[in-house]
């Protein structure tokens, strides 16, 4: 009796979280999931940062600056005061330490002691950094702007994308609707589209395209006429209803609208003002495009789901290895990818030739480890945002949770790798290749 | 509109390519599975190495992810 009612408490909680609220309540407030900007490259968050020109500022920069000052932030505090009997974080950071210095040690021997500042140093950043991103805020909360070329776009609500459909993927923009968003307010006749909006609004609600009351910041013309076939209106019959209402309707309700424009100087335009008889026809000749498509640009994105940090550390890395690699065995570590010692004798051992050559393959794998350590970290943390976008997108609550389980998991492991493989390859730079612990 | 399709259709094929890190990711958890079965006093360095070793196969199945990743969205 009790497991079936704990049976069903967890179906009615999985039903509410996973069905009721992410379906019903969420879209009915307009405030579904909107699908996120999924984009390889950091998306900029201000252009000419600090009125410096091409100083642009990528919210992968700010991920990887708030995880520099967390690690930094973190360590001086705990290494501040130090005691012989240790404090919380100093007591933290001491078993953190300890318990790699032993996994170093057991894996790189006498070499690790070296390598081991800056395997921890990486090991740490990349681990705050992967989980920045896990923080709730960081990806979602960010400046709302014009949707660019191909991006999804949502209408907006205040200060939050507007989404009232659950699933609801957006519009793609255009570039002609980024212009049309990025240029709002700047029409040539703002008298003439707020007479002729008002004109068309009532046309088209007398023709019972309702919804469209619903908008009030219809600010010209031509919304109305992409309102009206959005809503599966007959735009023709509408616009054709609008010129008779604009005939119908008296001069002076034509020259109330002109009013503000009145005190500019009543003579000026005598000849260009149309009635809106006119100009209703020449509303369908114009192209009209969304104006009011926005995305999101988040503030923070984690740090590592931008190739360049990635293939910087992996560069670091790379060139630390051949560091470590030249500190331990001085000129004789290039033997490794230019095997003269193997031609040397060739005329005993005509194999030799195979070394030399095999030797020269090591350049390119060694040179494969940049692509390696870039390509691995940025592909998992990236795989991981967009798998957390998606799930969210899908099922706003409940199943997201456990993605983020997950994404902890990678996250760290990830970093842990990434240190581990440092230290792997730098210890067998400074041991030397199989050829050369033989002879001695 | 085509375009779109067959780079969808490209992403898709490119990441046929995660099957052989996933064989090959299982085939190193058994391996490390069955030494930890055999001797669980090294269970702590076998584990260490185990990742690393995932960590590699894992490394194909990233390419395979980026070059659906460059189709997608940088092409």
């Amino acid at each position: 009796m009790k497991g079936v009612l704990i049976l069903l408490g967890i179906i009615a909680v999985s039903v509410v979280f996973c069905g009721i609220i992410p379906f019903v309540v969420m879209p009915g407030a307009g405030v579904a999931v909107a699908l996120p900007v999924i984009m390889v490259p950091g998306e900029v968050v201000w252009e000419d940062f600090l009125g410096i020109n091409g100083l642009t500022v990528t919210n992968t920069i700010i991920g990887t600056l708030v995880a520099d000052v967390i690690v930094l932030a973190f360590a001086f505090a705990a290494t501040r005061r130090m005691q012989m009997v240790p404090g919380r974080l100093q007591g933290l950071f001491e078993v953190l330490t300890d318990a790699l210095w032993s996994l170093a040690k057991s894996t790189a021997g006498p070499n690790a002691r070296p390598i081991f500042p800056l395997m921890v140093t990486i090991f740490l950043f990349l681990l705050v950094a992967n989980w920045i991103k896990l923080v709730p805020g960081a990806e979602s909360i960010g400046l709302m702007h014009c949707a660019a070329e191909g991006v999804n776009g949502y209408d907006r609500n205040g200060i939050l994308l507007k989404v009232d459909k659950a699933m609801d993927t957006g519009i793609r923009a255009t570039q002609e609707n980024y212009d049309a968003c990025h240029h709002k307010g700047e029409h040539a006749d703002p008298v003439h589209d707020a007479a002729l909006s008002a004109v068309l609004t009532a046309a088209a609600q007398e023709l019972g395209v309702e919804s469209i009351s619903l908008r009030d910041d219809v600010g010209n013309a031509r919304s109305v006429a992409q309102y009206v076939a959005e809503q599966g209106g007959n735009v023709e019959a509408v616009l054709a209803r609008a010129v008779a209402l604009a005939e119908e309707m008296p001069a002076e309700a034509v020259a109330e609208g002109e009013a503000p424009a009145a005190g500019e100087g009543e003579g000026e335009h005598p000849a260009e003002a149309k009635s809106p008889a006119e100009l209703v026809p020449a509303v369908l000749e114009e192209p009209y495009y969304r104006d009011d498509l926005y995305a999101v640009t988040p503030f923070v994105r984690g740090a590592a789901t931008d190739l360049n940090l990635t293939l910087g550390l992996g560069l670091l890395a790379f060139v630390a290895i051949q560091y470590f690699g030249v500190r331990a065995q001085g000129l004789r570590y290039f033997t490794k990818f230019f095997n003269t010692p193997a031609l040397e004798n060739i005329g005993k051992n005509p194999m030799g030739i195979m070394d030399f050559v095999v030797g020269l393959l090591e350049i390119i794998s060694e040179l494969a480890k940049i692509l390696s350590f870039g390509f691995r970290l940025f592909g998992n943390l990236f795989a991981g945002g967009v798998l957390l976008f998606v799930m969210s997108f899908l099922l706003a609550m409940l199943v997201p949770a456990g993605v983020y389980g997950l994404e902890l998991f990678v996250g760290l492991i990830q970093a842990f790798v990434f240190a581990m493989l440092l230290l792997v390859f730098s210890a067998m730079a400074m041991q030397g290749h199989g050829h050369g612990e033989e002879h001695h | 509109m085509e375009v779109d399709a067959a780079k969808a259709i490209g992403a898709g094929l490119a990441m046929i390519g995660v099957i052989g890190p996933g064989i090959g990711i299982g085939l190193l958890v058994q391996g490390a599975l069955n030494a930890i079965g055999r001797n669980p006093d090294a269970s702590g360095q076998i584990t260490t190495n185990m990742i690393l070793g995932i960590a590699f196969a894992e490394a194909v199945a990233i390419y395979a992810l980026v070059v659906s990743l460059i189709i997608l969205f940088v092409l």
